[in-house]
């Protein structure tokens, strides 16, 4: 596999200038001065051993400040300068994850700072072999927001890729540079980036034989931790609403094990449904507008679909084996699930009205469980069991082209990144029985632990929190 | 107890053997039922003597010709059956020859003392997925309902709950700990 850092002839920019209030955080979104043409690209598809160097040195603080960035009414300030160092921070650690991108290391930059507002010294970043400058700058305003300016710079070629300015409260700064590494990561692979979203997942504490799980839920990079439930219940396999508003899992309120939706604003938990028996594996349909799950009927469980207007129940499969672990194809028309019907836990393709079920899988010799449809449509990951080991792959929906990316005693519970690139999972460790997330993206090449305060499983990637540059 | 000596060929269910053996009673309680007998109707249990029916209160069992099935507790119960639990081979959910005798006597004791509601808790160990898991467990739970209803208990009386590789009793990584995990147990509802 070979690093390609393609140098396209005047790729045709189609940045426009927009500004847009975003969510409620960020004030206004401004594309900086008049891009020129982009020639620098990473190539995504092929997996980085060489992975693009480029410059992000600490932005530039304006004057003003401290600049308040408590969260939950706490009082935490930091001086601008230092605002500043932690926002570049952010972005390169980011775009580091990711595997296509090496961040130089302040220590060996000629320049401490580039200001955004002046034309970089190109020779010195030639000098230091860096590619692609980040060149970033915070200024604190009266109104207590502050703004954040940058802009990304092609070193070769000298020209300006991209920039944007930002006005945001103080305490969004984390944001606002998962927004900037989404911006970077957009222009230099033609792929949307993953890096603004979020992780909900399950807390392990306890030790192998008394667990406590707690729902939790963390910036991807894993800053910004809450605990979403005390740890007095069991609670299982959240996933996120498509409008990430809401939280569908399974819990064991009163010993009874049931799918419940949490709402994020208001921190309300509900159970979905009246079942007289257990219902799991619960997993929104693309539109928000239902929840497919599995309920289990004297001993044998069956995928229904619950319509979360109406409340009604459908049933999709009728089959004496297990059927469970359904999930949506991103267009909404198909799912795939796992069964034993035929022998063997195999993956399934259905009609999302449980229509034409047909097998995927075909290695009769290993066990397939939890497919995850991509949301780019392409692939399915699911875990497979074989030889004793359990590990990550994927393969395409006829079940075409199967490659298996982890090799470890027990992974399990593939999630994918909202761009389809990268797959987040939970990796069990034999010799103590505690489980950690990990994330590797689709060469198989960049293997990552992800940092939580405690042990972890059952992670779920949300979408993006809203489009980086539009 | 009804051992074959040709379990004792299987490791596994050496293990079970050893934990329902650690509780060997008399001799006339080893002859266990025949599996495939007509399972017995349910007033047989509630006319038997001494039998106690649902509005009876709390306290210990008067009867005398039933000592041996002590109170309607569960501490009676787990010493009658010597076992409070079941265990399933690998990915299967069908009862094993091994934990017939065990849901036998626990049928007998659930029988005379038909006031007790009960859950059946299905378990898997962790060589497994989650979700599926779950799934599995609820099928090995309600494998013992139905061999315990086949018996004569009413299926009123029993719940089932799955638990999934959430409730493991052994660690590690050996087909032992596998096997402690990969079970059935019953658990009185109050």
């Amino acid at each position: 596999m070979t690093m390609e850092t393609l140098r396209m002839n005047a790729l045709a920019s189609r940045l426009t200038g927009i500004g847009r209030r975003v969510a409620g955080l960020m004030a206004g979104i401004v594309l900086l001065a008049v891009p020129a043409a982009a020639q620098i690209q990473v190539d995504i598809r092929s997996g980085s051993v060489n992975p693009l160097p480029i410059a992000i040195p600490a932005f530039e603080a304006g004057p003003g400040g401290p600049l308040a960035v408590g969260k939950n009414g706490t009082q935490t300030t930091l001086a601008a300068d230092e605002f500043a160092r932690r926002l570049a921070g952010v972005v390169s650690a980011d775009l580091a994850r990711s595997g296509l991108f090496k961040p130089l290391s302040p220590k060996a930059m000629l320049d401490d700072v580039a200001s955004p507002n002046v034309r970089p010294r190109f020779a010195n970043w030639r000098a230091v072999s860096a590619d692609a400058l980040v060149a970033g700058g915070i200024y604190p305003r009266g109104d207590g927001q502050v703004r954040v300016d940058f802009r990304l710079w092609d070193v070769l070629a000298e020209e300006q890729i991209t920039g944007y300015r930002y006005v945001a409260q103080p305490a969004e700064w984390r944001q606002i540079g998962h927004k900037i590494a989404d911006v970077i990561y957009q222009r230099l692979t033609g792929e949307r980036g993953y890096f603004n979203t979020r992780i909900v997942y399950i807390a392990e504490s306890g030790g192998e034989l008394n667990v406590r799980k707690r729902l939790a839920i963390m910036d991807q990079d894993g800053f910004n931790h809450q605990y979403l439930t005390n740890g007095d219940d069991l609670v299982l396999t959240p996933r996120f609403s498509p409008d990430q508003q809401e939280i569908t899992y399974l819990a064991y309120y009163n010993d009874q094990p049931r799918v419940y939706l949490y709402n994020l604003d208001t921190g309300r938990h509900e159970v979905l449904g009246d079942f007289p028996n257990m219902t799991f594996a619960p997993r929104f349909s693309p539109d928000g507008n239902s929840v497919v799950m599995s309920l289990a009927r004297a001993g044998n469980s069956d995928i229904y679909t619950m319509n979360l207007q109406t409340r009604k129940v459908r049933r999709l499969t009728r089959d004496p084996n297990i059927d469970t672990s359904a999930s949506y194809a991103p267009s909404g028309d198909r799912m795939v699930f796992n069964s034993d019907r035929g022998g063997s836990q195999q993956l399934y393709v259905m009609n999302a009205d449980g229509s034409d079920i047909h097998r995927i899988s075909f290695d009769g010799g290993a066990r397939y469980a939890t497919p995850v449809w991509s949301p780019r449509g392409d692939l399915i990951a699911f875990t497979k069991i074989a030889s004793g080991k359990f590990v990550i792959g994927v393969m395409r929906p006829d079940g075409s082209g199967e490659r298996i990316l982890t090799d470890a005693y027990q992974d399990e519970g593939p999630t994918w990144s909202p761009n389809g690139r990268v797959l987040m999972f939970f990796r069990l460790n034999p010799n103590t029985g505690a489980s950690s997330l990990m994330s590797v993206d689709l060469t198989g090449r960049n293997l990552r632990v992800i940092e939580t305060p405690v042990d972890a499983s059952d992670p779920a990637w949300s979408p993006l929190l809203d489009n980086p540059n539009s | 107890m009804p051992v074959s000596t040709k379990g004792l060929r299987h490791g596994l269910t050496l293990f079970a053997i050893v934990l329902v053996s650690a509780c060997a009673r008399d001799a006339a309680q080893e002859e266990g039922p025949d599996v495939t007998a007509p399972a017995p109707e349910m007033t047989d249990a509630a006319d038997g003597p001494g039998a106690v029916g649902r509005g009876g209160v709390d306290g210990t069992r008067l009867d005398g010709a039933d000592d041996r099935y002590g109170a309607a507790s569960y501490s009676s119960f787990k010493d009658f059956v010597g076992a409070d639990r079941v265990y399933f081979d690998f990915d299967e959910s069908n009862i094993r020859v091994d934990a017939r005798p065990i849901l036998d006597e626990m049928a007998e004791w659930l029988k005379h003392h038909d006031d007790v509601t009960f859950t059946i808790e299905g378990h898997a160990d962790r060589r497994g997925t989650r979700e599926y898991n779950l799934a599995l467990g609820e099928r090995r739970a309600q494998s013992v309902e139905d061999y315990l209803v086949a018996q004569g208990v009413s299926s009123d009386r029993i719940d089932t709950i799955s638990y999934g590789k959430e409730r493991l009793v052994a660690s590690g990584t050996s087909q032992r700990a596998h096997q402690l995990n990969r079970r059935a147990r019953v658990v009185f509802n109050n």
